[in-house]
């Protein structure tokens, strides 16, 4: 059964909080209203806030429906949506998705300054093992900004991953990036 | 235009001793620079990045490190006793941006020829940082 989410700015809400539940139970996506980190799914009962990479993914996945100002959304109008209030969201949306194909819990990474925080159980159950941060092969890369990175994993301890887009080869790279000693 | 196309320089990775720098970082050290004013200014102005390189390579000496040319422009190859190749040490600068689609080409090379790949990046003081660069299979 399909849960209905309603687009309120660069959120998806899902207003029923057993159907939020549901969602949540089904790959941690989305946080509840209020609730930073739900030790379980018991204390979910406030609406579920979903990313609109999440909630595009699960549009596309066919287990969330999508409505704006009372009219459903279908996935190329969210996309374009997106676009237009995300900077680099088809970028980051690819990496998400890619990451999700390969089995992972994705979550933002803002906090260690990446793009997504990745679990191969969950959060709660154990530490995000690495951030990931999306860059384009094909846009210019400051070396500060590189080098932000490098003090982002070095001081929250996490594996930094690169997942560098190459839009030519339409490949995602991972690369594994820290800081060393020479 | 920067050249990303790396495959050419599959060949002639270990023969070439780097012996252009290798001297100027030799004299440096030895306090020779009235010899080799006008070297370090032909290098500054006429290689790609060459002061960088030159700041990286003398870093890496500094550290003990045996070093060759690895013909890939922009890049120093730390090598072992052997004059094998270990790692290729790729120089970028805090004030220019960094050529992914090159790094990804150099990546890929050093894959196919089981070689590290550390990032070098040049401050606006001097200053170097590395970062080794690995490309992993993602598996949950």
């Amino acid at each position: 059964m399909q849960a209905r989410g309603e687009l309120f700015g660069d959120r998806i809400v899902i207003l029923d909080y057993r159907e939020g539940r549901r969602i949540y139970e089904e790959g941690f996506y989305g946080k509840p209203l209020g609730v930073s980190k739900p030790k379980s799914t018991e204390e979910i009962k406030t609406p579920l806030e979903l990313s609109l990479i999440e909630g595009l993914y699960l549009l596309r996945k066919g287990k969330i429906a999508v409505r704006y100002k009372g009219n459903d959304v279908d996935e190329r109008e969210l996309e374009d949506y997106a676009v237009k209030r995300i900077p680099r969201f088809r970028d980051l949306y690819r990496v998400y998705e890619d990451l999700k194909r390969r089995g992972f819990v994705v979550r933002s990474g803002i906090k260690f300054g990446a793009d997504f925080a990745v679990y191969t159980l969950g959060p709660g159950v154990e530490h995000a093992p690495f951030v990931v941060s999306v860059v384009n092969a094909d846009e210019e890369m400051n070396a500060t900004e590189l080098m932000s990175y490098g003090r982002v994993s070095h001081s929250t301890r996490k594996k930094l991953i690169l997942a560098i887009i190459n839009s030519s080869s339409n490949e995602i790279k991972y690369i594994m990036f820290k800081w060393v000693k020479m | 235009m920067i050249e990303t196309d790396l495959s050419h320089y599959l060949i002639n990775l270990t023969s070439v001793k780097e012996g252009h720098y290798d001297d100027i970082v030799s004299k440096i050290i030895d306090g020779r620079i009235d010899e080799i004013t006008d070297r370090l200014t032909e290098l500054a102005t006429n290689e790609e990045n060459g002061w960088n390189k030159l700041v990286v390579y003398l870093d890496l000496r500094m550290r003990g490190k045996r070093l060759a040319n690895s013909n890939i422009p922009n890049v120093v190859s730390v090598v072992d006793r052997s004059d094998k190749p270990t790692t290729f040490v790729m120089i970028a600068s805090e004030t220019r941006p960094i050529n992914l689609v090159r790094l990804i080409k150099l990546l890929d090379l050093s894959k196919s020829l089981g070689v590290n790949v550390v990032l070098a990046i040049v401050d606006k003081y001097g200053d170097v940082t590395y970062y080794s660069l690995e490309e992993i299979n993602l598996l949950k």
